[in-house]
Formats: structure tokens, sequence, C-alpha cells
């Protein structure tokens, strides 16, 4: 029981009665002196606090001061949901903070989502998880709970013949080398592997070991487990705590927790063979969305994890529409949101290739006319600017993809532009990445060079305004606003030449602003704005679009913000505005006319 | 009257093999419960206890969310023959505690920890009235003032700290806010509690 916590302020404002009760029920108070370390790095995070009087530094691995958090502030509460415990929090006055325990601020994410978008509209929160309770299991549960199994470690010079003993004895399916530091994986494909090789079942384990491991922390959500697993196409992670090895989670273990959850649907989907198993587990994506977003999982993780599926569906349909030998010289790549992986329903096939110079592959327009149809059987529209495979317009080998971005680059044009926007969010999806990383490299050093060329790619940024009036209202609330146009555009354009002007290959907006923020090319704090406002205006077009779905509407981008809770168009303004600002940044630094 | 420290003694000879024996050990551990009477006068030999509050001080934390939070039945005179007509007790017409039931449950709160407030003898000496009329002993904690450790944190020589040591002077002086709300006694009581965390973690401010 606390009296410091004013409820009328957002987050907490819009609580109910219960909710509040929970949270007052639970509230304690923490002094902290000048120079306190309130949280170690990588300590996992217990609490959410909230400053009282004083203020909080945190700083990031490399001890740069990341942000402060002044009185009011909630602090950290975006690391702590999303898992990142690398920062460390130092108290830079006598500090007194009001701490809520984490698993109360789990529960009220899960149950409240105006809560939980009002967390993450703070710019300092970013809340995904929730409290447990039997149907929820999975937004929750933690790599811990599904059963980390330990492992055996061999020495990497041991021969296979005791690896096969091993796995008989304790009815493992893998195990674990160790070459100082280092570990690596043995599975019992490996070990037959080894068996057929020339030295046999004396074959050492390190030779046939997979030494590049995917790891994760046993604390961190088993969500992200999984999507780790179905970007990678991997079965097990190896679980390290602090360096230090916990043991190894098995996608079986995971699977048992979830049967029918989104890696079975990702699995469903990699083992489809025939059309319309594809067609059937790719429908069932929609549902998912619908279900991770209603329990309250973050848009940015939901984005995650169904780029991730429909990259597989495509990888997947492609392999099915194309001979094996094209896969080595062919790169198929998907631009605009879906390359940016931000695109949360499935939309227009915005497709490329990338074709080796070398490459023979007789009836290239026939199989690439019949995947882009069976794509739009799969619930992936053509795309109406005709960006898409089925035109030979973008399908090119690597040296007409360099001629072709220099051409852009020279003309400057408003189709070039465009051109070129679409395709610097390509990312490749199946094939042979290489190639496509060459053209990708090719446009990055382009743009470097070419004196002035960012300013020209930057300057629809300022092209539409935002939807602000003079006071900093929202204008038109009724009538709705446009918020790709307004909103979204913007920042995103923003964003993108940003990243573009500094060379660097990202193309997700998030994980630019990490890096931007990472290369100080932007300060922490407006990066964290940013990613708070674009997360705002997802959340919101997601909903919008999920609800004129189940009403059988076609999704558009209107929002009406007057038909918004009233936390919920505060946070829409803030993220406006903060738009509005970044529109100003942005056209001071390259110079663009307002 | 006797002073305090001897009237403990007293007690703890009595009472150290009896059923509150617990409360006279010395205590070992870290803690510290801040705590708060409000009462219905300020001469404490006739002051009725209104409410309790305390709340557990554990280092740098204030334990809020295990804090105790009594009210009192209130103390009108009521009519003696009603409340053995209808066989009711008083706490059953007014929803509040019993003043016995109460100083049990504060006791039980404490245990043997340093109390902490603000005028603690005060507190100190209105509780005591009850528990003699209830145990026949008074309260045997160590009492932690919170004006003192101000002057001895913060006083400097000729500096006239000690003129004004009002609790919102102190509040003020360390830049701490003041809890809103109707539970007087917690409320005080984690006042109290703020204000004591803030001076053993921090410097003594303007």
């Amino acid at each position: 029981m606390s009296s410091f916590l004013n409820f009328r302020e957002p987050p907490f404002a819009g609580l109910a009665a219960t909710e509040r009760q929970r949270v007052s029920d639970s509230i304690d108070v923490a002094a902290f002196d000048t120079g306190d370390v309130v949280k170690e790095p990588g300590k996992r995070w217990r609490r959410l606090l909230i400053v009282l009087r004083g203020r909080i530094d945190a700083f990031d691995e490399d001890s740069n001061r990341a942000r402060q958090f002044g009185v009011d502030d909630l602090v950290g509460a975006r690391d702590l949901l999303r898992g990142d415990k690398s920062r460390k929090l130092v108290a830079a006055l006598p500090t007194v903070c009001l701490s809520i325990p984490r698993d109360v601020v789990d529960w009220l994410c899960h149950n409240n989502t105006a809560f939980r978008m009002a967390l993450g509209a703070e710019g300092q929160a970013r809340p995904e998880v929730h409290a447990r309770s039997e149907d929820d299991s999975f937004t929750l549960a933690r790599v811990e709970d599904a059963g980390v199994r330990k492992a055996v470690v061999l020495p990497f010079e041991s021969p296979a013949r005791e690896g096969v003993k091993v796995l008989r004895e304790r009815k493992a399916d893998c195990l674990l080398v160790r070459r100082g530091e280092e570990y690596g994986m043995v599975t019992g494909t490996d070990l037959l592997e080894a068996a057929s090789s020339a030295s046999g079942i004396d074959t050492p384990l390190g030779d046939v070991a997979s030494w590049e491991l995917l790891t994760i922390a046993s604390d961190e959500y088993l969500f992200d487990a999984l999507v780790l697993m179905t970007q990678h196409q991997v079965e097990r992670l190896v679980v390290m705590d602090h360096d230090k090895l916990a043991g190894i989670l098995e996608l079986n273990d995971v699977l048992g927790l979830f049967s029918t959850e989104s890696h079975s649907l990702g699995i469903r989907i990699q083992r489809a063979e025939t059309l319309e198993e594809l067609e059937t587990a790719s429908a069932a994506t929609l549902d998912l969305t619908r279900n991770l977003v209603d329990r309250g999982v973050t848009v940015a993780r939901v984005v995650d994890l169904l780029s991730a599926l429909n990259g597989r569906t495509m990888s997947q349909l492609f392999r099915m529409c194309v001979p094996e030998p094209v896969l080595k010289g062919a790169c198929l790549i998907v631009m605009g949101s879906e390359g940016r992986g931000e695109q949360i329903l499935k939309t227009d096939q915005d497709n490329a290739i990338v074709l080796a110079d070398d490459l023979e592959w007789p009836d290239q327009q026939r199989d690439l006319e019949k995947f882009s149809s069976l794509l739009s059987r799969l619930g992936y529209p053509p795309c109406p600017g005709n960006y898409m495979v089925s035109n030979p317009a973008w399908v090119m080998t690597v040296s007409q993809w360099r001629e072709r971005i220099d051409g852009w680059i020279r003309r400057a044009d408003g189709d070039a532009m465009l051109d070129l926007t679409v395709f610097s969010d390509a990312r490749p999806v199946t094939g042979n990445a290489e190639l496509f990383q060459d053209v990708k490299g090719w446009m990055l050093e382009r743009f470097q060079v070419t004196v002035g060329f960012i300013s020209t790619f930057a300057h629809p940024v300022i092209r539409f305004s935002v939807p602000l009036n003079l006071f900093g209202g929202i204008k038109n609330p009724d009538e709705g606003i446009d918020i790709k146009k307004g909103a979204v555009f913007p920042l995103v354009h923003g964003v993108r030449s940003l990243a573009l002007g500094n060379g660097i290959h990202a193309t997700n907006t998030f994980r630019r602003l990490r890096q931007l923020v990472a290369r100080r090319a932007l300060d922490p704090a407006t990066g964290e704005d940013l990613a708070a406002a674009l997360e705002t205006f997802m959340l919101l077009r997601l909903r919008q679009q999920l609800e004129a779905i189940a009403s059988g509407l076609p999704a558009d981008n209107v929002i009406r913000p007057a038909g918004l809770p009233r936390m919920e168009r505060d946070q829409l303004r803030r993220g406006l505005r903060i738009v509005k600002s970044f529109q100003g940044t942005i056209a001071r630094r390259y110079h663009l006319e307002l | 009257m006797l002073p305090r420290g001897l009237r403990i003694r007293l007690d703890q000879r009595r009472h150290r093999h009896g059923p509150w024996a617990a409360l006279f050990e010395d205590y070992q551990g870290e803690e510290l419960v801040s705590l708060d009477c409000e009462t219905s006068c300020a001469d404490p030999r006739r002051a009725d206890i209104l409410s309790i509050g305390a709340v557990r001080i554990q280092g740098r934390r204030i334990l809020t969310s295990e804090a105790l939070d009594l009210k009192l039945a209130p103390p009108e005179e009521l009519d003696e023959a009603s409340l053995l007509i209808h066989r009711l007790r008083r706490q059953d017409l007014h929803g509040g505690l019993g003043v016995d039931e109460a100083i049990d449950r504060t006791l039980g709160f404490i245990g043997n920890r340093p109390i902490l407030g603000y005028h603690i003898r005060f507190d100190i000496a209105v509780l005591d009235r009850q528990l003699r009329n209830l145990h026949g002993f008074g309260l045997p904690n160590r009492a932690v003032e919170l004006a003192d450790t101000f002057v001895k944190r913060c006083g400097r020589p000729g500096d006239g700290i000690e003129g004004d040591l009002r609790l919102e002077t102190i509040a003020r002086k360390l830049d701490m806010p003041v809890p809103k709300g109707r539970h007087a006694a917690y409320l005080d009581a984690l006042f109290v509690a703020t204000l004591y965390v803030r001076l053993m973690h921090g410097d003594c401010g303007r």
C-alpha cells in the first residue's frame, strides 16, 4: 500500500479498480544514494521503478549513458519487458523510488491493453508479457519453464564412438563438445555422418560438430526462443546464463507446451510438401496474429514472428516452383514493408530476384509466373505497382542490378526514387543470399559516394504534413487521419534515409534505430521516442485492420481519433508530435526546404 | 513516573518467560518499523487511539506492500446496555477494531524490532497506556526518533537546525513529497519512513 502513486497519470490512468488495488498492494519504496547501483548489467529486471525524487541514469554495455530517468519517470520498463538485461542503472542523485514487482506489471500488461500501450508510449517502457494463467502460458513462459535439458559435454577430441555410447546411455538426442571456451553441438545425424566418413567411428567429435550455436538465457521468454528457432530453422538452442552453460532447449519440449501455436505452425509450413498443405498452414497465420495481439504480445514481437512465418511460406513455395540448381544461382528477395519485417497481415507481393550472372534457367519466366500466381492463391495479392518476380524488370543478374541502381541514382526523378525506396528495404528470403548482399553493398556504397544524394532521397520525409493543428491537437478527429501518410511514412522514410546515409544494412526500422543510436547518428532519447511512436502507430493500425477484416470491410489506413479511448488518443497525439519534430530534424540535417 | 529504560527492565524481568517473551528478546536483524497512531487528543494520558499505521523498513526498502493500517472503533460512549442486550461488540456496530485486538495485531507486526517515528515518545506513551491495561507491560522496543536522526545527520553546530524540526520542514529540506490519502496514521508512518530511508541513503539536500 502506498499513497505516492498518482493513478490519474498514464500509464496507470484507466486501470480498473481491482487492477489499481493490486498495484497499490504490491508497491514498495526504495532509496538509493548517489552512485548506488540500482541494477547490475546482465541481471534480470525484477521490478518497475518510478522515480519519486532524484534521478537514475541508465548505462549501456559500453558504459555510455543511454538515458536519464527523472521525477515521475518509469525506469527501464522497455528493457524490462523486452528481456534486455544489458543496461546498468545507477542513482545520479539521492533517489527514492516506488517499486512495483515484475509479476504485477506483467499481469497488468496482460489484462489491460490500454495500460500496455500507455507503458509502451511512455517512451521508456515496452511491456510485453503477462501473468500466468492456464491459457496463456505461451506468452508468459520462460525458457526454464519448458525444461532445459542437462547437456552432456565431451572433449572435442573424443572419438565418435564415445558420442554414440553416451547418447545411447543417456537417451539423449544430442551432446555438446568443448574446445577451450567454445562449445559445439553433435546430433545423431552428425554421428551418422562421422560413421560414414573415412575414419569411421574414430572420427573426433569436434570434426562433425556444428560450432556456430544459437544461444538464449534461461530467464528469457520462450516466445523469443521460438522466434529464434523459427528464423534459423533449428530445433535446439544452447541455454547460457552469464557465459555459463545451463543446458539445451529442445524444440520438442517447447512444442509439448504449445502444440498448436506459432512454432508448430512454422513447422507445418516448413514440412508442407504440397500446395494444399502450405495453403492450410499459411491461412492459420491470420488467426495466430489475432490471437497474439489479443493476448497482449507487443506488435514488434508479433511482427517479428509473422515475418519469419511469411518468409518461410514464400521460401517453401519458391522451392516448389523452381528447379533445384536455380536455388544456388538465384536469390528471392522481399521488399517494402515485408522487407523491413513490419508487415503484419499478408499484403501485396513486393518481391524480386537477383540472379548470378552465369545462371542458366530455361523456364525462368514460366516458373516465376507460376510462383506469383500461387502466392496470390495463398493470400498475397499481386503488387499494384507490379514490383514482383513475374515482371521481368524485377528479375535481373547482379550486374544488371548494379546498373539499375546507378541509373536510379543518376536520374533521381520521382519514379527512380520510388523504386529505390522499395528496393532499399529488401531482404533475402531464400536462395543464394550472397548475390543479394553483393547488390546491396553496391547500393550502400553508391549512396555514400554520391554527393548530396541522400538529401534528394530524404526529401519525401517532409512531403506530407503531420495531421496536427497549430495547437498541437489532432486535426479532424472525427473524419479520421491517414496514419500511413501522416505518421508512419515520414518516420520510416526518415529513419531509412539516415540508415542508408550511414551505411547501415539493417532494414527493420527498430533495428535501424538501434544501430543509428549505436553509431551516435541519433541520440538515444530520440531513438526511443521514435521506436515508441512507431509501435503505437503499428498497434493502432493492426487492431483496426483486424477489426476491418473481422467485419468484412477492406482494411485501410484511416484512423478516427475520436473513436479511440482518451488514453490511446493521447498516445497517438504524442506519437504525431514526435514525428513532427523528427521531420524538422531531418529537414535541418539534409537542408530540406520545409 | 520511572524512566522508560528502567520500566522496560522491570517489565522484562516479569515477562521474559511469559507469552510475550519474544518481544523482550534483543533484536538481531536489520529492520525497523515506522509507527504512528492517530489519536482523539494531544494528551497521552487521555487520548483514545483512532487508527494505527506501521510499515517495515528493510535496509533501503520500505515494505509498503505489507503495511499495517488499522482503524479502531470510535470511542463515543456507547450505551453499554444495548451492547449487552444485542451481544454486540463495538466493532460490530462501527466497523472498526476493538482496542485490544488492535494492540495485539500491532505487537505482532512490530515484534521486537526497533520502532521509528516522529515524536515517537507520544505514540509510545499512548500505546503503553493501553498495553498496560491489556498485558501489564509497556512497549519494550528500542525507539528511533526521526527528528534526532535528522539532526544527527544534517545538523551542524550553530546552524539553528534544532529550531525548526517540523516534519514538513524536514521534508522540504530533503525535497521529499508528502503522501496523500485518507489513512492518517498509515500515511504519517509512511511519510516518516521515506524521510528516514532518504536520510540514511542520501545527503542532506538543500
